[in-house]
C-alpha cells in the first residue's frame, strides 16, 4: 500500500489536482465555524468594491464580502454534489450488479431504462425536474443524483460482467455462496477502483451542474449564497465591478479543474495496479 | 565451421525498475551462435530470458532495457545500430513468429493484406504483385488460396491457422534467421505437431536458420541441430542436441529431463544461477564466475564440475533422465480390479449451446470411488463443458449427472462433495482476498475451526503456514495452483475435478503439482476427473482415460491400454503427435495429416463420424454411420467403425505406426 502512496505523491495530476480540490473542501469545512465576514452581512455603504484588504476579494452590490460568499457557496456546491454522487452511486450500483448478476429480462429492463435516462441532457432534464418540483437545494440534489444513477449502473455492470468471467466466481459458487455474496464479496472489491474514478468524474459534473442550476435560479434560494448564482447576480455589473464574475468564475473552473485531474490521476494509478492484479 | 550467420556474445540486458528500485539484470553475459542454415533451440524455464535475448536480436528491447555485449548478424553490429538499418533488417534479415497467433495479428485487416505488407516494403512491390507473392507464401504454409481466402480475417481463422499466418508474414521477405518464440505453445498437441513439421520443412528447403525458442525441451529436441538451454538470464549448457539430449550435462539441464526441482530459483549472487536449486552443489559455485567448458562431443557447459572433463554423472540417483516418453510415466497406474462404490454417473448428457452444434454430445461414463479418470481432447472437444455441467457450474440440455445418486444442480448441498481446480492459477483466485480466506471459502465454520482446517490444508499441499496472511499475487503459478488445491481439498470432497490444473504452469513446475495430485490420489475414497490435451500428464495420473472428439467419447478404457496402444484413430494421431526427447524423430514418425479441424465441422453436420473429416483410415461407411462405443476386450471401449474386433494389447491390422 506504501508503494500506491509514494507513487501518488509522484503523479503531478494527483499532486495539483488534491490541491484544488483539497483547497475548496478546506474552505468548505472552515466556513462550519468561522468566515471573514458574515456571509448574508448588507453593507451597502461599502458596494461593489474591488480587492482590500478589509474585504480581500471585494464586496458585491449589496456590499457582502465575496470571500465569505465564496466559502458558504463552497459548502452548498460540495454538500449538493457530494449527496448527489452518493444517491446515484447507492441506488446505481446494486443495479448494476444486479444487472451483471441476474441477466435476462431483469438485465434487459435495467440496461434499457438507463439508456432511456442516458437519452436526456443532463442540464436541460435538471433544470426541468427542479422546474417540476420547485427550485431548492434539495431538488437539485434529487435532479442531479437521479441522471447519476444509469451512469454508475452501467459502469458497475460492464466491470462486474468482466469480473463475473473469472474463475474465482466460479470457485465462489462452487463454495456455496450465492448471487448476493458473490456480488458483495468478491465483485465489490474488484470493481473498486472503477468506481472510485467514477465517483471523481460524476462529482466535478454534479459541482458544475449545481452551478448552473443556481446560476438559473433553480438551486439553493436567496439570501443562501451559493457559486452559480453570485456569477448571475456579477452579469448585471460586469462592467463596473469586474472582479464580482472573476472570482466565483475561477472557484468553480478550479474546483471542477481540480477534480478531473485527480480522477485522471487516479486511475492512471489505480489502472495497472488492477491490471497486475489481475 | 562457416562463419556464424547470428552470433551474441557477452549480452547483458537490464531493465530499469519503474518503482525506482535497482535495475534488474535479465540477461547476464549471454553468448549463442547459430550457423547459416542451422536450428538452435533455445529452451528455458519462463523468465530465464530466452524471449528477452531473441528480442535483443532484433532490436526490439523494450522501453527502459539497456543492453551490453555484442550481436553481430552477418558480420554487422546490430547493438547501438541505427533504427533505420534495424528496419531494414527485420522482415528480410531477421523475422519472428510470436507465440499469441491472436495478438500477433491486426484484427481489422484481411490476412493477405498483412502478408503483403512486408513485400511491398521490403521488396517495393506494387499492390497487385504482393497480393500475388502473399497468396504464394500463405499457400506455402499451408492456406492456399482455394481453401482459406487471404481477404479472410483473423477471428474467421482457427488458432492453428492464424499461427500459419504468423509465420507466412515472417516468412514473406525470404529471411536468412527465422526466430520462433514459442510458435506452438497456444496451440493443440495434434496442430503442434504440424506447426513444427511445417516450420522445420521450410526452414530446410530455403536453407534459413532457425532459432526455436520453448520452454518444453521434447519440442527443441525434435526439431533443433543445436540445443542451448538458459537459466536466469545465463546460457549453461549448449551443444548438438544429440550429446545435449543424450548425456545432459548441466544439473539444470538434467533437472528439466527429469523435470523436478526443489523451489523457485531466487535472487541471484555472484556465482551460479542454478546453485540454490541445484542438487549438486559445490562451494566455489556460489562465489566464482562461470567459464565455459568444452566436452568431448563438441559441447560446451557452464558448470564447475564439468569444466575441462567429461560429465561425471552422479550415478543417476539423484535424476532420472528422459522422464519423458511416456511409457516411463505408466508407474502410476493402479490396478482397477477392486473399483469400489459408484461415486458418478454421468448418463448421455448433452450441452446445445448454439443447434444444431452439440458441445457435449450424449456422454455416458461412471466413476468409482478412489478412481481418476482423465478426460482428453484437443480444445472445442467439450471436456471443459462436460466439467462444468458435472460440477453444476453449467445446465445440461438433455442428460444426467448423477453424483452419489443425486443431481448436484438442484441439490445445493451436494456441492461441498465435489470441488474444482481451474486452469489458470492467475484467474482462479479473487486478488483482493488473502490466501487464507481464499481457502477457507468453501467452509462454514467457526473463526478458529477454520483457520486450523486452513493450515491443514495449506500444510497438505506443501505451502507454509504464514502464506494464508498473504495476497495470491506474492505467489508464483505453481505456488498459485497449491493454493487452489487447497480450497478444493479443505471441504474434503469426494470428487476434484481438475480442468488442465498444469496446463499454465512451466515444465518443472508442472512435474511438482503432478506429483502433488498424484500423491493425494492416496487419500482412501477421493476421486478424480482430470482433465488435460497432455497425455505426458494424463499418463502420470490417470487410472481411466477417455479421448473426446467433438463432444463425444471415442474411446475410453485403463490408461495402460489406451495410452500404449491408442486403437481409435484419433487417439493414435493423438499420441503421435507428443513431441518425444528423440533428436531426429520428427523425420520418421508418422504424424496426423495436415487435414485442419475445420474438415471435421461437415461431418459433425452429416449423420457419420465426427472424425471422419480428418481421419487418415476413414471409409465410406465413416461418413454416414455414427459408430457406437463398443468393448474390445482389454476393458476398454472404442467408438470406431474400424475397430471392431477384440485386439488383445495389439495394434489393429492395417493401422500402422502412432502408438506410443
Amino acid at each position: 500500500m506504501s508503494g500506491v502512496v509514494r507513487r501518488a505523491l509522484r503523479s503531478p495530476a494527483i499532486l495539483i489536482g488534491g490541491t484544488l480540490a483539497g483547497a475548496t473542501l478546506v474552505a468548505t469545512l472552515v466556513s462550519l465555524v468561522w468566515t471573514p465576514w458574515p456571509a448574508t452581512a448588507i453593507d451597502i455603504a461599502a458596494k461593489l468594491q474591488g480587492p482590500s484588504a478589509a474585504h480581500l476579494l471585494g464586496t458585491d452590490p449589496f456590499g457582502r464580502d465575496v470571500l465569505s460568499m465564496l466559502m458558504v457557496g463552497a459548502r452548498t456546491s460540495v454538500v449538493v454534489a457530494l449527496v448527489a454522487v452518493a444517491l446515484g452511486a447507492g441506488v446505481g450500483v446494486p443495479l448494476g450488479l444486479a444487472a451483471a448478476a441476474i441477466g435476462g429480462l431483469i438485465d434487459d429492463l435495467i440496461s434499457r431504462l438507463a439508456d432511456f435516462v442516458f437519452a436526456f441532457p443532463v442540464l436541460l432534464s435538471a433544470v426541468m425536474v427542479t422546474a417540476v418540483l420547485g427550485p431548492g437545494a434539495v431538488n437539485a440534489i434529487i435532479a442531479i443524483g437521479l441522471f447519476n444513477i444509469p451512469v454508475f449502473a452501467r459502469v458497475a455492470r460492464a466491470g462486474a460482467l468482466a469480473i463475473r468471467q473469472r474463475d474465482f466466481i466460479a470457485a465462489a459458487r462452487l463454495a456455496g455462496k450465492g448471487e448476493a455474496a458473490i456480488a458483495y464479496q468478491h465483485i465489490l472489491p474488484n470493481i473498486a477502483a472503477l468506481l472510485v474514478v467514477q465517483v471523481t468524474i460524476q462529482f466535478a459534473l454534479a459541482i458544475l451542474a449545481e452551478a448552473s442550476l443556481s446560476y438559473l435560479g433553480l438551486g439553493v434560494q436567496p439570501p443562501a449564497p451559493s457559486w452559480g448564482k453570485m456569477l448571475n447576480d456579477a452579469q448585471t455589473y460586469m462592467f463596473l465591478q469586474p472582479w464580482l464574475a472573476v472570482f466565483p468564475g475561477l472557484a468553480i473552473a478550479l474546483t471542477v479543474l481540480g477534480i478531473n485531474l485527480l480522477g485522471d490521476g487516479l486511475s492512471d494509478l489505480l489502472d495497472p495496479q488492477l491490471r497486475r492484479a489481475v | 565451421m562457416a562463419a556464424p550467420l547470428l552470433e551474441i556474445s557477452d549480452l547483458s540486458v537490464t531493465l530499469e525498475d519503474r518503482a525506482g528500485g535497482a535495475p534488474r539484470r535479465l540477461l547476464d553475459g549471454v553468448d549463442l551462435s547459430v550457423g547459416p542454415g542451422e536450428s538452435v533451440g533455445l529452451v528455458g524455464s519462463s523468465g530465464c530470458g530466452k524471449s528477452m535475448t531473441a528480442l535483443a536480436a532484433i532490436g526490439l528491447l523494450p522501453p527502459g532495457a539497456r543492453a551490453t555485449g555484442s550481436i553481430r548478424f552477418a558480420g554487422e553490429q546490430l547493438l547501438g545500430a541505427p533504427e533505420r538499418r534495424l528496419c531494414q533488417l527485420r522482415g528480410r534479415g531477421i523475422a519472428m513468429v510470436f507465440q499469441e497467433p491472436m495478438t500477433a495479428l491486426n484484427p481489422i485487416q484481411p490476412i493477405g493484406r498483412q502478408v503483403a505488407e512486408g513485400l511491398r516494403r521490403h521488396f517495393g512491390l506494387g499492390r497487385a504483385a504482393a497480393a500475388a507473392r502473399a497468396e504464394a507464401v500463405l499457400a506455402r504454409v499451408g492456406l492456399p488460396a482455394v481453401e482459406v481466402s487471404p481477404k479472410r480475417y483473423p477471428h474467421q481463422l482457427s488458432g492453428g491457422q492464424r499461427q500459419r499466418v504468423g509465420l507466412a508474414i515472417a516468412l514473406a521477405a525470404r529471411p536468412a534467421l527465422l526466430i520462433a518464440d514459442e510458435p506452438t505453445t497456444a496451440l493443440d498437441v495434434t496442430i503442434q505437431a504440424q506447426m513444427l513439421d511445417l516450420i522445420a520443412d521450410i526452414s530446410a528447403d530455403d536453407g534459413m536458420a532457425l532459432v526455436l525458442i520453448s520452454h518444453d525441451l521434447r519440442v527443441v529436441a525434435e526439431s533443433c541441430d543445436r540445443i542451448a538451454v538458459m537459466y536466469a538470464g545465463v546460457v549453461v549448457e549448449q551443444g548438438p542436441a544429440a550429446a545435449v539430449v543424450g548425456a545432459p550435462g548441466h544439473p539444470y539441464t538434467r533437472a528439466l529431463f527429469g523435470a523436478r526441482l526443489a523451489s523457485a530459483p531466487e535472487a541471484r549472487g555472484a556465482g551460479c544461477p542454478f546453485a540454490p536449486r541445484c542438487p549438486e552443489v559445490m562451494a566455489r559455485c556460489w562465489t566464482a564466475g562461470l567459464p565455459w567448458g568444452v566436452v568431448a562431443d563438441g559441447r560446451e557447459i557452464r558448470c564447475h564440475q564439468k569444466n575441462g572433463d567429461r560429465p561425471r554423472f552422479s550415478s543417476g540417483k539423484t535424476w532420472s533422465v528422459a522422464v519423458f516418453p511416456v511409457p516411463v510415466f505408466l508407474g502410476g497406474q493402479r490396478p482397477l480390479t477392486s473399483r469400489g462404490e459408484t461415486l458418478l454417473a454421468v448418463d448421455s448428457l448433452t450441452r446445445v449451446y448454439r443447434p444444431p452444434h452439440a458441445a457435449v454430445d450424449t456422454v455416458s461414463f461412471t466413476l468409482s470411488r478412489g478412481e481418476t479418470l482423465a478426460i482428453v481432447g484437443e480444445s472445442g472437444s467439450g471436456k471443459s463443458t462436460l466439467a462444468r455441467m458435472i460440477v453444476a457450474l453449467d445446465r445440461p440440455t438433455s442428460g444426467r449427472v448423477r453424483l452419489l445418486g443425486r443431481d448436484p444442480y438442484h441439490d445445493r448441498r451436494l456441492r461441498r462433495h465435489v470441488q474444482m481446480v481451474f486452469q489458470d492459477p492467475y484467474g482462479s483466485l479473487d486478488p483482493r482476498w488473502r490466501v487464507g480466506r481464499i481457502v477457507g471459502e468453501p467452509l462454514d465454520l467457526p473463526k478458529a475451526e477454520r483457520a486450523a482446517r486452513v493450515a491443514a490444508a495449506l500444510a497438505e499441499v506443501g505451502l507454509p503456514a504464514d502464506a494464508a496472511d498473504r495476497y495470491p499475487h506474492a505467489f508464483s503459478g505453481g505456488q498459485r495452483q497449491r493454493i487452489a488445491i487447497a480450497r478444493a481439498l479443505i471441504t474434503r470432497p469426494d470428487l476434484i475435478v481438475a480442468d488442465e490444473p498444469v496446463s499454465a504452469l512451466d515444465l518443472t513446475v508442472q512435474a511438482q503439482v503432478l506429483a502433488l495430485l498424484s500423491a493425494l490420489r492416496a487419500t482412501a475414497g477421493r476421486s478424480f476427473l482430470v482433465i488435460s490435451h497432455d497425455l505426458a500428464v494424463v499418463a502420470q495420473i490417470a487410472d481411466t482415460v477417455a479421448v473426446m472428439v467433438h463432444g463425444r467419447i471415442v474411446e475410453y478404457g485403463p490408461a495402460q491400454a489406451v495410452l500404449a496402444a491408442p486403437l481409435h484413430p484419433y487417439s493414435r494421431a493423438l499420441a503421435a503427435a507428443v513431441p518425444r526427447l528423440d533428436p531426429g524423430a520428427r523425420r520418421c514418425g508418422r504424424r496426423v495429416t495436415a487435414t485442419p479441424r475445420s474438415a471435421d465441422r461437415t461431418a459433425s453436420d452429416a449423420a457419420g463420424c465426427r472424425y471422419a473429416g480428418r481421419c487418415p483410415d476413414a471409409v465410406a461407411r465413416c461418413r454416414f454411420e455414427p459408430p457406437a462405443r463398443r468393448p474390445v476386450g482389454d476393458g476398454r471401449e472404442v467408438a470406431c467403425h474400424l475397430v471392431d474386433a477384440p485386439v488383445p494389447g495389439g495394434s489393429p491390422g492395417g493401422s500402422p505406426g502412432g502408438s506410443l
